[in-house]
């Protein structure tokens, strides 16, 4: 079982589309997924049309009264699970704070989907919090969506010079372009500069495009209902090297 | 508040699978291949449960788990099945209209399928298919969603509670094979497993007819050429009787033990080489997946060279399988076998309890293979390294036939120390005929196809690999053997000689 966090210090780069539609695409694939939404906007639960609640709330999960396992949703896609969100992750650092191991808490929740799943995504909430520590000791790596602009770049830095003076061995950083709009100077500028520094990151560019953003209308990940569009090719490849990158297997191997 | 969902009716058809050894339903499991309107998809579920555990599109009806396009969904099948065939056992013909419960937000939370069947088709009995019309009552299939288990609970008390429905208590997969006379369970060897205080004489036939049963039930696979499995099985068996037979002097009369050990020696040599080119064209194989793609394609000469010498060793095997020896051989045996004990026997051994004679035949094999081990050096001594081999390889034969005899729990950890070292020596061999295969095509490729210089490239790169197999083999040797000669498992095997 391999665990890919989609996280990024900012908000609004475009976490929640990009794990979503790697989610749709991995259980496509044959892949037993399953998708923990940790964000309390519930945004991932939106998408899949499950009602953003747990019983008990993270409160029982976290003092484990009651099993993760209670809390997991059948999607309407095959092999795709979900964990919802719930409106007690909004007070989640207050009550990871209790526990004798604090930031070893989501570690120990996602262990035993070992033998259940191939891969285990988290769609985090912003921030560098005591959660987001939690986070960066349970997966193997950081998805992490940079919109081309000089903000959201140095998120990226602040992101890559704590993991390296963390006290812990972090997950691997897997960045990529999200949102890119070609019409914007900026952009176009930031990517270039970016792209210099080769093989920092992933080579897929995620476009600003009307068809995501029709995801929310629709409530189903981008490849789910016959568009064949640019933004999909995009969401295709990006799995393709995030699949590589977690070392999953490709086609044809078996 | 929940809403249906209809979807038009369907005509679909329906085929079960497993593999001839029944690995799927072993496992608890059912394996479907659906044939509708707009293609093909597998469905594999649990027995006794409605919801699949997998599913996946498909482009025809598969024949090996290798076919099956969804890379994550054929590891899974190949975990369970490995190179066994898929064998359709049952046609099901039928329409199918699915309905789904919705909630609010339009999410899923049960899916309802009517199905009402139409006929059924047999396809494992041989002599072609055989259609048994089934008009059936329909019949509402629940497929609950996870973590929406009280939806379909609902669902189901409100449709038991309409009085028009009753509730379905077996799989009616279970139905649908008995009406074509499948018997998943069967066939049953029609040879006791003898008891421990049995006279070995006897013990040893029971042992020996089960042996032969199992080596006649894989004929036809082999004719068939199904799967690569029946030759191995076959095979087994064919080692099985002949490790059971070096040990029956004084069990079976010496004209006898002469003439069967030279005749399952025979057949033993007869099956050999088709074997050894199944496991070099399975080798390839995985070493493929290893590879880049150019170099991939660029081994289709090497395959397509071995797939040429296995069909002629297979035709060959089909003319020995075909041949009045072997119906001799076969007649005979199982003529000694079935035929009637010596009550007032001289043989040596034949009135010893057989838990008595296994004991000290595996103690002593035991012994044998401990002291050949402890005088081998594993990097340098190939030839006592391929001795011992066989040594172990009769022990685990001796083992199997009687290990019926004593407690799971005594056998279990004999049977763990002696796997490893087992596999261990058998990985070498492998590494060392399949080495000689490739070298040996190395140098007859160019004057035979004019290969291209890839596949040269590609040969040189399988020998290497397999040089270094080999050597880190020997180097895991040394742990294998301390592991199977330690004081301990010494004590477990001595242990038998007294039960």
């Amino acid at each position: 079982m391999k665990a890919l966090a989609s996280y990024n210090i900012k908000g609004g780069v475009g976490k929640t589309t990009c794990i979503v539609n790697l989610a749709y695409l991995a259980a496509r694939e044959g892949y037993r997924t399953l998708l923990w939404d940790l964000d309390p906007q519930g945004a991932a639960s939106f998408y899949f049309r499950v009602q953003p609640r747990i019983k008990g709330g993270l409160k029982d999960i976290l003092a484990r009264t009651r099993p993760l396992q209670s809390a997991i949703k059948a999607t309407d896609y095959p092999r795709l699970d979900l964990i919802p969100a719930d409106p007690s992750l909004r007070y989640l650092d207050t009550k990871l704070i209790k526990h004798e191991k604090p930031v070893r808490q989501f570690r120990k929740l996602i262990k035993p989907f070992a033998g259940q799943y191939d891969l285990v995504l988290l769609d985090c909430a912003p921030g560098i919090s005591l959660a987001a520590e939690n986070i960066f000791l349970a997966v193997d790596a950081l998805l992490v969506p940079v919109i081309p602009t000089t903000l959201s770049v140095r998120t990226l830095q602040q992101l890559e010079k704590y993991l390296k003076h963390a006290e812990f061995e972090g997950p691997a950083i897997l960045p990529f372009i999200s949102m890119l709009d070609h019409r914007k100077r900026l952009h176009r500028e930031t990517i270039q500069m970016l792209f210099n520094d080769e093989g920092r990151f992933l080579r897929t560019i995620i476009p600003s495009a009307s068809q995501i953003e029709l995801m929310g209308v629709r409530r189903a990940p981008l490849g789910s209902y016959g568009v064949d569009s640019t933004a999909v090719k995009s969401f295709e490849n990006l799995w393709e090297e995030v699949r590589d990158a977690l070392g999953i297997g490709t086609p044809g191997i078996t | 508040m929940w809403k249906l969902r209809g979807h038009a009716e369907v005509v679909e058809e329906s085929t079960f699978l497993d593999t001839f050894d029944w690995r799927l339903y072993s496992a608890g499991t059912v394996l479907e291949a659906i044939h509708e309107h707009d293609g093909w998809r597998l469905i594999w579920r649990n027995l006794n449960e409605t919801t699949s555990r997998d599913s996946c599109a498909l482009t025809g009806l598969p024949r090996f788990a290798a076919e099956i396009d969804n890379p994550a969904v054929r590891k899974r099948l190949a975990q369970v099945i490995g190179v066994r065939a898929l064998l359709p056992l049952v046609r099901l013909r039928g329409r199918r209209r699915s309905l789904q419960l919705l909630d609010v937000e339009d999410k899923n939370l049960l899916t309802l399928q009517l199905e009402k069947d139409a006929d059924l088709v047999c396809l494992r009995q041989g002599g072609g298919e055989v259609a048994i019309p089934r008009p059936s009552p329909t019949r509402v299939k629940l497929l609950p969603m996870r973590g929406y288990t009280e939806a379909a609970e609902s669902v189901r008390a409100a449709l038991l509670a309409l009085g028009s429905l009753r509730s379905v208590e077996r799989d009616p997969w279970y139905d649908n094979l008995e009406l074509c006379g499948i018997d998943p369970n069967g066939p049953r060897s029609s040879a006791e497993r003898p008891a421990p205080h049995t006279h070995s004489g006897a013990a040893i036939k029971q042992i020996q007819l089960r042996h032969f049963e199992k080596l006649k039930l894989q004929e036809e696979g082999i004719r068939q050429d199904i799967d690569t499995e029946f030759l191995h099985d076959f095979r087994v068996a064919v080692r099985r009787t002949r490790a059971l037979l070096r040990q029956s002097r004084g069990v079976f009369h010496a004209r006898h033990l002469v003439r069967f050990k030279r005749a399952f020696a025979w057949l033993g040599r007869s099956s050999g080489v088709a074997r050894d080119l199944d496991v070099h064209l399975h080798a390839l194989e995985q070493a493929r997946t290893t590879l880049p793609f150019a170099m991939q394609e660029a081994m289709a000469p090497i395959r397509e060279q071995l797939r040429k010498e296995r069909d002629h060793e297979y035709q060959r095997l089909h003319k020995v399988l075909g041949s009045r020896r072997y119906r001799d051989l076969c007649h005979d045996w199982q003529a000694l076998l079935l035929g009637p004990d010596e009550a007032h026997t001289k043989l040596a051994h034949a009135r010893q309890p057989i838990i008595e004679f296994a004991g000290r035949r595996i103690w002593k094999a035991y012994r044998k293979a401990r002291r050949q081990g402890l005088r081998l050096d594993g990097y340098r001594d190939s030839a006592r390294l391929h001795r011992l081999r066989k040594t172990v390889k009769k022990l685990r034969y001796l083992i199997e036939s009687f290990h019926h005899l004593y407690p799971q729990r005594a056998m279990r950890p004999l049977i763990d120390r002696l796997r490893s070292l087992q596999e261990n020596l058998g990985l070498l061999q492998d590494c060392q005929v399949q080495r000689r295969k490739f070298e040996e095509i190395q140098r007859n490729l160019p004057a035979q196809t004019g290969a291209l210089t890839t596949t040269h490239a590609v040969l040189r790169h399988l020998v290497a690999s397999l040089r270094s197999e080999d050597t880190e083999l020997r180097r895991h040797f040394a742990a294998a053997f301390n592991e199977f000669s330690t004081t301990e498992t010494r004590a477990h095997f001595r242990a038998l000689a007294h039960h």
